[in-house]
């Protein structure tokens, strides 16, 4: 829709006013907020919609809330709040919390406000932020014991909690009355309210300026302008559909459960996404699943990030983009089920394998530089009781969990330690920071050697860290986390994935004791060694625990993907990693393939070289073609020769997923048909990179096909997958990640989870590796119309 | 007027190093002042030094020899140490001993985006970690852990310790040992221990601990600024050593004063590094400082307008406001830090039309020095803000610098005309025209977003306009604001400098005593706490200790700090950073008492929270129900440094005709014919209504129609609209 001509220097001045009094809006949020991870998260936002919902500008710390407001005014419109019986007035907010109205999950808060002029209503502004506690299950309003929505705690369905400017004191009592810490509630809401008041000012003296008409004008203009660019750059895609699934254990209380995510992204040729969640798990008794208005928001903040980081940001990002999840699945779970871990459990799951697809198009594409490996999620500890000092507390602490790492990038290794996708500016908070708060020793933070996922690119690391009770014998603590028995990312390009998520726990130990002799333990494995009390073996994500001074609380956060095949590390980059304590020798020379004197760390070279050489040899033995594989796996399922595990997931999914029992049934066909690669038959002409191994070309006799670009094996045709064409090894992970030996547990359940490596079987390089859980069908990351 | 006496001639210099270069202003001490730059020498800063010092006082005939004796003050400022820092090279190799089981927190850092802009950060797939300043592999742990109430929990294993200072001397080869332990700042036994061990085993080797840098809570900035003070601090004293005896040889008998970026000037000798980071803007605010007792105002506000950013200082009755999380290139420290906000916007930021939206933007990219505007002709294509206004014919494109460098308008013209006018089917005057709204609003957004924030008034503020080109755009990014009163001083394009010569020496210490009170009786209807019921036993007794104790240590190093400078009597101010119970942000007050001794004590703090709070985010956002915590504290000395007595003029009438330089067309919209004024002839009490354009050698203001300018007794110009 071409936009009425608006005077340019009119516009820009008056884009720049309005980025002011939302960025003022958002600092008296976070100035009077009272939930740590407002201030050392910045979880709080600020924005400004139309009266049709649409979000004009925001100003944010987190990413994930902006979209969610949307769709509570949208609610708002559809059950005809303007009626009298409700009413829409001068000086109301309304209270949000409810995630399946527009939310993530109810510790996210909105504070909608209505902003009208001369009598007309002409928009809405929004605060939002994290609230931590808010009456579930346990405290921390994220609950590993809720099994439905009810266990999540108060729901607040855009609620109206100001009336013409005065605070209908009832219904602020009842919410009150609600949760375990009515103090930090009181103290969020407020600053919410103050936060909403300044920009609703500020608006109005703006339009005083501007004039009405200009204003919507205007703000129309800038979600317009936010989809063109946004359209701009998808044009410069590639069209097709990249396909990348990802996989999930964590379900709460009633123990771990597997669970799938396959996302297509589609781009098309009119510069528009379609994101896909054709094949995906029923919803679960548990607090990992998530409602639509999470994806939809996980959608938005992944974009921001990954592609409109540089664009004007508001709700026309989403415009080009349409979204399809299936009903009563785990992202679109119905209104009773629990969704307390959704935000950063299953929802960024997703991103994750929305974040593997963008990658693929942008490499098919020639934007190498944009190519990043899929990373971490939240793996987080939370507190609450009473504090050193004897009053009341309740936080996650955030040191751990925002030392994340990134995938594994095109000609360099992911971030260590310092990443979330959702919080660009998030924040690992001091060991000092958190103990003058919380009845917490933070003992140990280290770097976690190996836990960046092994690639010629490896993923960022995360970090291993013991928290210890110290102060306080009336403290509950739980750590929730995800990824223990099957990676929460992928690799990419012949990566592997990141190593697994870490949580133990020593109850009743005798720490303190150790605390002036030479035995003080400082990582897990000498914390296994040294201390005795009662050891809790994993997963996260189990109930809380009523804790005592010396309870020993391990974990971990998590590594990001590796891009591209490990063989291809530069030696002198693994020696870096060892100094630095982010690898160990014993890697360098399992996966890495790299010859050193384990004193020195002096790299031999020739030796080096022959040991990588006799590993492809390795390869080219132990793989067997594709079509082989193929037809045992179709012959196991037939059989039911799986894990129980990964069989009852399985069973699960062919029930509830049409999308899934097709894939098996096409699988099955294609078992049946003859699978040869083309092999080496001359001259090809190079059309494009699809991947850093795979390229498509033209050969003499014009035919589009796939060829290795390292070795110019021919794998088959364009149409086909090129993974059809490959040497495939399905691997038990122990033999690739660290073992019980170190202390540490980074190796999934092979039950769970197994390495499903592709090799070229001209070269063996290891062109692609699935982590997947047994007897799942391979998948076919691209379809492209290779013709145009 | 009356020219000083030759004899009775005192001056004021400050110098200001810069990456390029070095720039003086020498000041008279009738307020008289002359400008001038010469290339900084990297190898030897010292000779730039006094390069700079010659090249200016050259202008009026002067030498070394006749004024250095006759020099009250020497201020100097440098970005030698943040240049350091930001391009990562030049510092010595260092090595670090913390607490073990946190030998990675500098490493994992805290924020990696500190640093970046918005675009920069929110682009993560490319927002790295910075090069850490001292590596994981110079990094040890030694065993010992002290507690949040102070307490050791492990004693200081020195064996280990012994061991790894030994590993990083003889086997890492470093330069100097940086120390930081956890909580060192309410416990700093080990640190001192650890301090004792280095010395005795290295006699002579570099050594800074944490809890002396800056004893203050949260690690990574403490043990960040520890790391940043000894690799930057060794070439600083022994360039300030050099500076300072090359001064001595020419006759001068004063302390080489250093500007810091906490506010004020320390003796070369006393100066703590990290303390020099960042300081360059702080002159302005000095110069705010000045002014506001050659007017006899209350508060004021500096707009610094240069070639590449919009800085604001912000002066309030008691001062002004410190950084809560200053930061250094990438990394966050722990110094004190004045707050500057800074917008990205000045003559050389840049002009384009956005190719999907075909909308005109301006910045906050910049063309910065090299190539610059494109009417510099030194390469620049890219139309700047510079540009507009020379097409505009507000600045004379003859007599730019005073005519030393000639502008060439027709290249800007050119430039605006292609890639802004054609684009979006404009007028090239209005795209110019454009343009220049766009800057203004840009720094106006900036400006009013910096007060609301803070809760700041502006019909009780002056406000000072200076900088290269803030002249120029002061009348638009001042445009329909209710300042009481608006300043472009004579000496607008080196204020910063001539502010910084007119500095006092501070010291400033925080701490970190985290006292809280809860259970504080409030009345429920004014949600003010009960003060009549309240006395000092709602605090516990440990919690009282430590607080009291801490006050009196960091007074006592600010006390120490001012005999060294030798000073005998100076003003001691007390600050807290307090909030209510359950809040995560503080605010600021200055309080009239240092320890709590007495109920009355008490009462006066809270007192005055509750004041500061309610005015800041109003009696609505009380909450008095939390109780009150006080997470800092700061001490800050002030000595008083000899002050320029900048000369007052008579009146000389309203009629400012004897400045008429002549006419031009200029563009305000539409095309004007302009009077243009000589700023040196103009006397006090003359008056010019806009449209005009006033010049002086390195500075054109810009005056649009509807708004006045009158001289002051300083010669100074007051700024206001007609309506």
């Amino acid at each position: 829709m071409p936009m009425q001509k608006l005077d340019p220097v009119k516009y820009e001045i008056f884009y720049n006013r309005l980025s002011h009094i939302l960025n003022e809006g958002k600092e008296v949020l976070r100035y009077l907020s009272g939930s740590t991870i407002a201030r050392e998260g910045g979880e709080v936002a600020q924005a400004f919609y139309l009266p049709t919902g649409e979000a004009v500008h925001i100003a944010c710390g987190i990413l994930m809330h902006i979209l969610n407001v949307t769709r509570v005014i949208r609610y708002m419109r559809a059950n005809n709040y303007e009626a009298e019986d409700i009413g829409i007035y001068d000086g109301d907010q309304f209270i949000n919390n409810d995630a399946y109205i527009g939310g993530m999950h109810a510790p996210d808060m909105a504070n909608v406000a209505p902003i009208f002029y001369n009598g007309e209503l002409i928009g809405y502004t929004a605060s939002i932020s994290h609230t931590t506690e808010t009456g579930g299950i346990e405290p921390g309003g994220m609950c590993p014991s809720a099994l439905e929505a009810v266990h999540d705690g108060i729901h607040l369905p855009a609620l109206k909690l100001i009336e013409r400017g005065r605070m209908k004191q009832d219904v602020f009592n009842m919410i009150l009355r609600s949760v375990r810490d009515p103090r930090a509630m009181e103290l969020d809401i407020r600053a919410r309210i103050a936060a909403n008041e300044r920009v609703r000012q500020r608006i109005l003296e703006l339009i005083e300026e501007v004039g009405p008409e200009f204003f919507i004008t205007a703000c129309k203009q800038l979600v317009h302008d936010a989809a063109e660019q946004l359209r701009a750059k998808v044009k410069m895609l590639k069209p097709g559909v990249y396909k990348a699934r990802i996989y999930n254990d964590t379900v709460g209380v009633l123990g771990d459960k597997l669970a799938i995510i396959q996302v297509e992204l589609g781009v098309t040729k009119e510069g528009e996404l379609h994101v896909k969640v054709p094949v995906v798990s029923p919803q679960v008794r548990g607090f990992n699943n998530s409602y639509l208005p999470a994806v939809e928001a996980s959608v938005f903040y992944t974009l921001l990030v990954e592609m409109a980081y540089d664009l004007r940001w508001n709700s026309g990002i989403s415009d080009i983009v349409h979204i399809e999840v299936p009903e009563k699945s785990r992202l679109n779970a119905d209104e009773k089920q629990s969704v307390g871990y959704a935000t950063v459990g299953i929802a960024q799951a997703f991103t994750n394998a929305l974040t593997e697809a963008i990658g693929r198009a942008y490499f098919a594409s020639g934007q190498k530089e944009e190519v990043m490996a899929s990373g971490a999620v939240v793996c987080c500890g939370i507190w609450g009781g009473i504090d050193q000092y004897g009053r009341p507390c309740g936080n996650i602490l955030s040191q751990v969990w925002p030392a994340s790492g990134s995938g594994g990038r095109h000609g360099r290794d992911g971030i260590d330690s310092s990443f979330q996708l959702f919080n660009p500016w998030s924040y690992s908070a001091d060991t000092e920071g958190e103990e003058v708060l919380m009845p917490v020793l933070h003992w140990s933070a280290y770097q976690r050697p190996d836990s960046g996922g092994y690639g010629a690119f490896r993923g960022g690391c995360g970090i291993s860290a013991i928290d210890i009770v110290h102060g306080s014998e009336r403290i509950e603590t739980y750590v929730i986390g995800t990824g223990g028995k099957i990676p929460i990312n992928q690799g990419i390009f012949g990566g592997y994935p990141g190593g697994s998520v870490y949580s133990d726990r020593i109850n009743n130990s005798n720490f303190f004791e150790l605390m002036n002799t030479k035995q003080l333990p400082y990582t897990f494995k000498e914390l296994r060694k040294k201390v005795k009390g009662e050891y809790v073996p994993g997963p996260p994500s189990i109930p809380s625990r009523l804790s005592r001074p010396g309870d020993i609380i391990m974990y971990s956060s998590i590594g990001g993907g590796g891009l591209g095949d490990p063989l291809e590390r530069n030696p002198q980059s693994i020696v870096d990693d060892i100094k630095n304590g982010v690898a160990t020798l014993e890697i360098s020379q399992k996966v890495y393939c790299v010859a050193l004197n384990p004193q020195t760390l002096e790299i031999n070279q020739e030796e080096t070289k022959a040991l990588r050489e006799a590993k492809k040899r390795e390869r080219l033995r132990q793989g067997v073609p594709a079509i082989t594989l193929l037809r045992s796996l179709v012959q196991k399922r037939k059989e039911r020769q799986i894990s129980e595990v990964a069989q009852s997931y399985l069973d699960e999914l062919t029930e509830f997923s049409t999308a899934f029992k097709q894939e098996l049934e096409h699988e099955e066909k294609i078992s049946a048909l003859n699978w040869e690669p083309i092999g080496r038959v001359g001259d090809v002409e190079k059309l494009f990179e699809l991947t850093p191994y795979v390229n498509v070309g033209k050969t003499v006799d014009g035919k589009l096909v796939t060829y290795c670009g390292k070795c110019g094996f021919i794998y088959g045709g364009v149409k086909d997958n090129f993974k059809l064409f490959t040497l495939v090894y399905e691997r038990d992970p122990q033999e690739v990640y660290p073992g019980d030996e170190s202390g540490d547990r980074m190796a999934p359940d092979k039950d769970w989870c197994i390495l499903r490596e592709f090799y070229c079987p001209g070269c063996g390089t290891q062109i692609e590796v699935e982590a997947t859980p047994p007897g799942t069908p391979f998948i076919s990351n691209y379809s492209i119309n290779f013709e145009s | 007027m009356i020219e000083q006496e030759e004899s009775k001639k005192e001056y004021y210099i400050y110098v200001d190093t810069g990456g390029t270069f070095t720039d003086c202003v020498v000041v008279r001490s009738d307020g008289h002042f002359i400008s001038g730059k010469s290339a900084t020498t990297p190898e030897d800063l010292e000779k730039g030094f006094l390069n700079s010092i010659s090249a200016t006082l050259v202008k009026e005939g002067l030498s070394l020899e006749e004024v250095i004796p006759n020099t009250k003050a020497i201020g100097y400022g440098t970005t030698q140490g943040t240049n350091i820092i930001v391009s990562g090279a030049g510092g010595p190799k260092l090595g670090l001993i913390t607490t073990k089981g946190h030998e990675d927190r500098t490493i994992i850092m805290r924020l990696r985006a500190a640093g970046l802009n918005s675009i920069d950060g929110m682009h993560m797939v490319k927002a790295d970690k910075p090069n850490p300043i001292i590596p994981r592999t110079r990094i040890r742990g030694v065993a010992e852990r002290v507690d949040c109430m102070g307490k050791v929990i492990t004693s200081l294993d020195e064996e280990e310790l012994r061991s790894v200072i030994t590993e990083l001397v003889e086997e890492e080869k470093v330069k100097g040992i940086a120390v930081g332990f956890i909580w060192s700042f309410l416990n700093n036994a080990h640190e001192q221990r650890a301090k004792e061990i280095i010395n005795e085993m290295y006699p002579g080797l570099a050594v800074a601990i944490s809890s002396e840098v800056e004893p203050i809570i949260r690690e990574y900035p403490r043990f960040m600024s520890t790391e940043i003070d000894l690799y930057i601090g060794q070439a600083l004293k022994k360039l300030l050593d050099n500076i300072h005896h090359s001064l001595e040889e020419h006759g001068y008998k004063s302390p080489l004063l250093v500007l810091q970026a906490a506010g004020g000037v320390a003796r070369s000798e006393v100066v703590k590094p990290a303390t020099t980071l960042h300081s360059g803007p702080v002159g302005g605010l000095a110069g705010v400082e000045f002014y506001k007792g050659m007017y006899g105002i209350r508060k004021g506000i500096g707009t610094d307008m240069g070639g590449t950013s919009f800085d604001i200082t912000i002066s309030t009755e008691r001062g002004s406001e410190y950084l809560r999380e200053p930061i250094v290139g990438r990394f966050q420290i722990s110094n004190p830090m004045l707050e500057i906000i800074t917008a990205g916007a000045g003559g050389g930021t840049i002009a384009f039309v956005d190719k999907i939206t075909r909308t005109l933007h301006v910045g906050p990219q910049s063309a910065g020095a090299v190539p610059g505007p494109v009417c510099y002709d030194q390469g620049g294509l890219e139309p700047t803000v510079t540009d507009a206004d020379v097409v505009l014919n507000r600045i004379d494109a003859d007599y730019f610098l005073g005519g030393k460098l000639k502008l060439n308008r027709k290249k800007a013209l050119e430039a605006i005309e292609e890639k802004i006018a054609k684009p979006l089917n404009l007028d090239v005057y209005k795209a110019a025209s454009g343009i220049c709204k766009i800057i203004d609003s840009a720094m106006a957004g900036a400006l009013n977003a910096a007060l609301a924030a803070r809760g700041i008034d502006p019909t009780s503020y002056t406000l000072l306009s200076f900088g290269g080109a803030g002249p120029a755009h002061c009348a638009g990014y001042t445009n329909n604001m209710p300042f009481a009163r608006i300043i472009i001083p004579r000496s607008a394009p080196v204020f910063s400098a001539f502010g910084a010569s007119t500095a006092d020496i501070r010291h400033r210490y925080e701490g970190s005593p985290f006292l809280f009170v809860q259970d504080l009786p409030f009345n429920p209807t004014t949600l003010q706490f009960d003060l009549d019921k309240i006395t000092l036993a709602a605090i516990p007794t440990w919690a009282l200790d430590r607080y009291n104790s801490i006050v009196s240590k960091i007074k006592q190093y600010a006390e120490d700090d001012m005999v060294r400078e030798g000073y005998a009597s100076f003003e001691t101010h007390y600050e807290i950073l307090a909030r209510y119970g359950g809040q995560l942000w503080e605010i600021r007050l200055d309080v009239p008492v240092a320890t709590i001794n007495t109920d009355a004590d008490f009462k006066l703090i809270l007192d005055r929270f509750e004041q500061e709070y309610m005015k800041v985010y109003t009696r609505q956002a009380m909450v008095p129900r939390g109780g009150i915590e006080i997470v800092n504290v700061a001490v800050e000395a002030v000595g008083k440094t000899p002050k320029v007595q900048i000369a007052k003029y008579d009146f000389a009438g309203k009629d400012p005709s004897g400045a008429l330089k002549g006419q031009r067309e200029v563009y305000f919209d539409n095309w004007l014919v302009t009077s243009v004024y000589e700023w040196n002839k103009l006397g006090n009490g003359n008056e010019i209504l806009g449209p005009a354009i006033i010049e002086a050698e390195e500075a054109t203001v810009v005056l649009t129609p509807g708004r006045k300018i009158v001289v002051d007794e300083f010669h100074n110009l007051n700024m206001s609209s007609l309506s």
